[in-house]
């Protein structure tokens, strides 16, 4: 097949609605999960992102047993609170930092897998639990509801990141010296949790659950390799987070592979060159 | 003695949960079968087709007779429908054979969820064969599986085969040949449900 044609199928597959939703959402949810990427790698909290993501698993198989249509509805207040109780216990509970996060996990991921197993009424298991680990075709699979969902939450989390800018910043690099200047560092740290609750539900469309974790950190890895200021990372996160996603997705529908992986494959490739253009800059 | 005292409960409640728990209510949310049922009786089934083949040499005539017999439907089949197959190609408003198979697996979802905007168009489809028979309305129904990219999900539609007057099995290939379906998409009420399935589709073996 020659670039021409590629170029033709591509026409082709965009007159169907479902294909340029498919880009919208993918390429909005890409953006803001670089965005967040970048606090969450400084704040040492780059596993929290695997963490949620199994707890809205097991949040989704209640929801798919529950025989709820939408289930997106429930998986977010409890991904919520799941984050705001992780971020907020963390420092007192008896169980901390990363072993509840581990626990939670691997609870969340096992209850929901069981949970799918004996009351489901599914006569595909095995595909529900594939797509939803893996997100499979989901981002191909929306719609206009699921749609405009993404696209408002995503611009809400767009919108919090610019107005609070300067308060996440302070927060991300030194929380101590940040409390002493008057900042409240702890709503500013719920604030992100939410945030990342939000992304991750969202984004399992994308990639599904075990993958959502690479499109957060990946990007925000890849563009602290090259580049040593914070809105400097932040802004060529977002770049690669984007451009990786745009191209997984064409690549994806045009030669038949897994969305998500192919998402994740492309960000591992740009960290990989980022790496070596930042081991011969030094 | 209170360490003894908290171990022995915990013994206590482990054994009443694993032990002595109500076997016939736990029973009833099981009914649905679940991987590991599955898996043995697929197993089970496997081995008892196994003796069954080393025994019987009369029941393997018999399928392979089975056998010849598709093999000659699909041989009239491919035939008849020559024909048809040109002139259904000209018209083929949505074709799934040129996709690839992410984009098959999202076409055909949006039939099932958005059927509306599909109707009265013609669908090219190609993917795998199967029949089955519905209890409720006494007849088989016909229909063509396609699978995702991860082979995870597979979804199917179904279709009638001309004017619907052609004789299963005997004109029909056998289950799980690989087809290309080309009709027309519409939506049908049968049972108070409504389903949607091409009609007037030419049938061809690949």
């Amino acid at each position: 097949m020659t670039m021409s044609e590629y170029i033709d199928k591509l026409r082709y597959y965009l007159q169907f609605p479902f294909v340029r939703y498919a880009l919208i959402v993918g390429i909005l949810i890409a953006l803001c999960s670089s965005l967040l990427g970048v606090t969450l790698v400084l704040k040492r909290y780059s596993f929290i992102g695997d963490g949620l993501s199994h707890v809205a698993f097991g949040a989704i198989a209640v929801a798919t047993v529950m025989d709820l249509a939408d289930t997106t509805w429930f998986t977010m207040p409890v991904t919520v609170i799941a984050a705001i109780l992780l971020l907020r216990t963390g420092q007192n509970a008896k169980i901390k930092g990363d072993a509840a996060i581990a626990m939670l996990s691997v609870g969340s991921l096992a209850v929901g897998y069981m949970l799918m197993n004996v009351f489901s009424t599914s006569s595909n298991i095995s595909g529900d639990v594939c797509s939803t680990l893996f997100g499979s075709t989901s981002i191909l699979t929306l719609n206009q509801e699921e749609v405009w969902l993404c696209v408002i939450l995503s611009l809400v989390v767009i919108a919090v990141f610019i107005i609070f800018y300067n308060k996440i910043f302070a927060v991300t690099f030194d929380e101590n010296f940040s409390k002493a200047t008057g900042i409240r560092a702890e709503r500013y740290n719920l604030l992100i949790a939410v945030m990342i609750a939000v992304i991750i539900v969202l984004g399992m469309n994308l990639v599904g659950s075990l993958l959502i974790s690479a499109l957060i950190i990946f990007p925000a890895l890849s563009a602290m390799r090259v580049i040593q200021n914070f809105k400097g990372v932040v802004v060529c996160s977002v770049i690669i987070s984007v451009c990786c996603a745009l191209m997984g997705m064409l690549v994806s529908i045009l030669f038949s592979t897994p969305v998500g992986s192919t998402i994740v494959v492309a960000d591992m490739v740009v960290f990989l060159i980022f790496t070596l253009i930042g081991a011969i800059k030094k | 003695m209170l360490k003894n005292k908290r171990v022995g409960i915990i013994l206590a409640c482990v054994l009443m949960l694993s032990g002595c728990g109500n076997a016939s209510r736990v029973g009833s949310k099981l009914t649905n079968e679940n991987g590991v049922d599955k898996v043995l009786s697929s197993q089970v089934a496997a081995e008892n087709d196994k003796k069954a083949d080393n025994t019987g040499t009369g029941e393997e005539t018999t399928v392979n007779e089975n056998r010849a017999s598709s093999v000659d439907a699909e041989k009239k089949m491919e035939k008849t429908d020559t024909n048809t197959n040109v002139e259904a190609a000209a018209d083929v408003d949505i074709d799934l054979t040129v996709m690839s198979s992410d984009m098959v697996y999202a076409t055909v979802y949006q039939l099932m969820f958005e059927s509306e905007d599909y109707v009265g168009k013609t669908i090219k489809i190609k993917g795998t064969y199967y029949a089955t028979w519905y209890e409720r309305t006494q007849q088989y129904y016909h229909c063509v599986i396609i699978k995702d990219a991860t082979a995870c999900c597979s979804q199917g539609i179904e279709f009638i085969w001309g004017d619907g007057s052609h004789v299963y099995p005997d004109e029909y290939p056998a289950d799980e040949t690989e087809v290309e379906v080309v009709g027309e998409f519409e939506i049908y009420t049968e049972d108070g449900y409504e389903y949607c399935r091409l009609k007037n589709a030419s049938l061809k073996t690949v």
